[in-house]
């Protein structure tokens, strides 16, 4: 069983922990397999990337896993120049 | 080319983060900063101003954390300075060590990635600290 999660706009300081309590939340209702479509966020900070590193973790512990699904080109080189393309999932 | 700014104080808490991050794209826009370099600022903006809310300690509450942004030509380049000062703990963020990148999930710790992103997106940090405040320079240089 899986869950989508779907940002949109930016993902920053201003509003990262609250988006980590959602999508931890998600993981926690909807079981360990959740997708974070990515396709309507235009930015990200590393206060983002953390929520996606918190989330990734979790879903591991549970013996799941976290997908990153179509980011935009700006989300893309953030991902790149953290390294997080290298240990999340990103699906095009 | 003549200079031309424009300021904003906000309260170093995160509710005022996405005032500070509006304030910039429209200071910008009035400066005539592109949106590629825009979004360089903002990217650094984030981390600072996260930096403080998160670290800066009950001083950072004391007074207002002031942002100025300015542009100018030098020469055949454009430059913008986002100036970010607070009364925050002296936290000086180009001394802090840089965490090599994470090579699996297990290792990745949260933190350390707000220098990457400020040394990867700006061109120029300059930090020092006077009259009891933090005062950070972020400079980002382009061609029109």
């Amino acid at each position: 069983m899986s869950a989508t999660y779907s940002p949109a706009g930016r993902l920053d300081g201003s509003n990262a922990a609250a988006a980590e309590s959602e999508l931890l939340g998600l993981l926690s209702e909807q079981g360990a397999a959740v997708t974070v479509d990515l396709s309507k966020l235009d930015y990200v900070s590393s206060a983002g990337l953390r929520v996606f590193l918190s989330a990734a973790k979790a879903a591991k512990a549970k013996g799941g896993k976290l997908t990153l699904l179509s980011p935009k080109p700006a989300v893309m080189e953030v991902l790149q120049i953290s390294g997080f393309d290298r240990i999340l999932d990103i699906q095009s | 080319m003549s200079q031309a700014s424009r300021q904003l104080s906000i309260r170093a808490v995160r509710e005022e983060i996405g005032a500070a991050a509006q304030w910039l794209h429209e200071a910008s826009e009035a400066l005539g900063v592109p949106a590629a370099q825009c979004h360089r600022l903002d990217m650094c903006l984030d981390e600072v101003l996260a930096n403080i809310v998160s670290h800066g300690g009950p001083t950072a509450l004391d007074g207002a954390v002031e942002l100025s942004l300015s542009s100018v030509a030098e020469g055949e380049q454009r430059v913008a300075i986002l100036q970010v000062s607070d009364l925050g703990m002296p936290f000086n963020p180009l001394l802090a060590p840089e965490k090599p990148l994470a090579l699996s999930l297990d290792d990745a710790e949260p933190g350390g990635l707000g220098l990457v992103m400020m040394r990867r997106y700006a061109d120029d940090l300059a930090y020092r600290h006077s009259k009891g405040r933090n005062e950070l320079s972020i400079t980002v240089r382009w061609s029109d």
